[in-house]
């Protein structure tokens, strides 16, 4: 079995990585013993373009469910990142500093964000890989009708 | 309903001369004002690195490559990795065929060039056309 | 007599960093450093062309992407070339964070003083290995 999820528009391939949880804000989130690693989805990292810099809040910073964990900038837009989860930031990724495209090269590897010790320990509300990969579809539709002027 | 194929459109990257500069426009106009819907750009420099999503188009879609010499990069890079286009254009024979100077700076192109360029690209979108009424 | 330096973009077409690579690269070729930095066809080398890959074989060599894929300095690389210097695009840009080039056809302001910028530094590195050869 392929380790992702895809779907293809143009020649385009969205993917998304199986055994991961997933928010509607384009977060995956992976378990870790008590703590969770964050980072930003396929889908999100090619809407955006190349990324030039991310700013990401540094360890020790309280987080919310829907707050702000960060944000990625292109020449197109910037981009806020938005924890999936309450808890506390425990680790930054430090290739992210001089290296921020390593979100666009790699975003279920290389490209992690951060590490949240989670409050409650078990995340709630998110989405199964199979469940993010129907919504990430109907995003692709949306984006090509909007191109299309449709 | 019958569904029509993108189209691949792939131009030559032709730092030697004027042509390529040419065809490098030509192509973009398609892409962006022409043929917006019906087209995608195949990046000749990442097809050439070996990129699947690049590969993978272009065997499973139809391509037009727009060289800007008779040296046929593009043509023949797309026919040995993927398959062969569904059209293609040697921009400096056509040049000839039209009566056309070939661009001067390959930097910039001047009025006459511009001109060329948007010729080119109305053609291009011509094929663009024959190819998506065949399919 | 001294070979050119062979000054070589990515050319990518599908974003304004490619379009800037390129354009760069002839303000050095063309106007800035003439007789001391040429260029070739990256796909011409890429396909075997004889010619293309002695002068790369024969002459120092800068790559100039446009960003990270880096498919100047791969695809020279990958034809058996040497390279000497390599610029990318997006690093000039985490640089100049004020310029937001957005046009790939015809670069717009920020993609022209982008453009200027990284022409500067190439020619600058052109001068630097012309001194070593």
């Amino acid at each position: 079995m392929s380790e992702y999820l895809e779907t293809r528009a143009d020649k385009f391939v969205f993917r998304v990585k199986r055994g991961l949880l997933y928010s509607r804000d384009e977060v995956w989130v992976a378990a870790e013993g008590g703590a969770v690693r964050v980072g930003v989805t396929d889908f999100a990292q090619r809407r955006g373009g190349d990324i030039v810099f991310a700013d990401i809040s540094p360890p020790g910073s309280a987080v919310t469910r829907g707050g702000l964990l960060g944000s990625y900038e292109t020449v197109k837009m910037v981009r806020d990142i938005l924890s999936p989860v309450d808890g506390v930031i425990r680790e930054v990724n430090p290739v992210l500093e001089s290296r921020p495209e390593a979100i666009n090269r790699d975003p279920y590897g290389e490209g992690w964000v951060t590490v949240i010790e989670p409050t409650p320990k078990r995340p709630e509300g998110l989405l199964t890989a199979e469940e993010y990969f129907e919504v990430m579809k109907g995003k692709v539709a949306e984006e090509l009708r909007k191109i299309k002027g449709l | 309903m019958k569904i029509k194929p993108k189209i691949g459109v792939v131009s030559c990257s032709g730092e030697c001369c004027g042509l390529g500069t040419l065809s490098r426009v030509a192509t973009r106009l398609v892409l962006e004002e022409l043929r917006p819907d019906e087209t995608v750009t195949i990046c000749l420099p990442l097809f050439l690195a070996g990129e699947a999503e690049e590969h993978s188009f272009a065997k499973d879609y139809p391509t037009v490559s727009v060289d800007g010499c008779g040296k046929r990069c593009a043509y023949k890079a797309i026919t040995k990795y993927s398959k062969e286009p569904a059209a293609g254009v040697d921009v400096e024979a056509l040049l000839v065929e039209w009566g056309v100077e070939a661009p001067g700076d390959r930097r910039t192109l001047d009025g006459d060039g511009l001109k060329a360029a948007r010729r080119l690209a109305e053609l291009l979108a011509g094929k663009v056309d024959d190819i998506q009424g065949a399919s | 007599m001294k070979k050119p330096i062979l000054v070589i973009p990515c050319s990518g077409i599908g974003k304004s960093f490619g379009s800037i690579s390129r354009d760069a690269v002839f303000r050095v070729c063309d106007e800035l450093r003439p007789g001391k930095a040429d260029t070739i066809c990256l796909s011409l080398l890429v396909m075997g062309d004889e010619e293309a890959r002695r002068r790369v074989s024969e002459s120092t060599c800068i790559a100039v992407d446009g960003c990270t894929l880096e498919c100047s300095r791969n695809n020279v690389e990958g034809s058996g070339g040497e390279i000497a210097a390599h610029f990318r695009v997006m690093d000039l840009l985490r640089e100049n964070r004020g310029l937001k080039p957005r046009e790939v056809t015809f670069l717009d302001e920020d993609g022209e003083k982008l453009s200027a910028i990284l022409a500067e530094k190439i020619a600058a590195k052109v001068d630097e290995l012309w001194g070593e050869s």
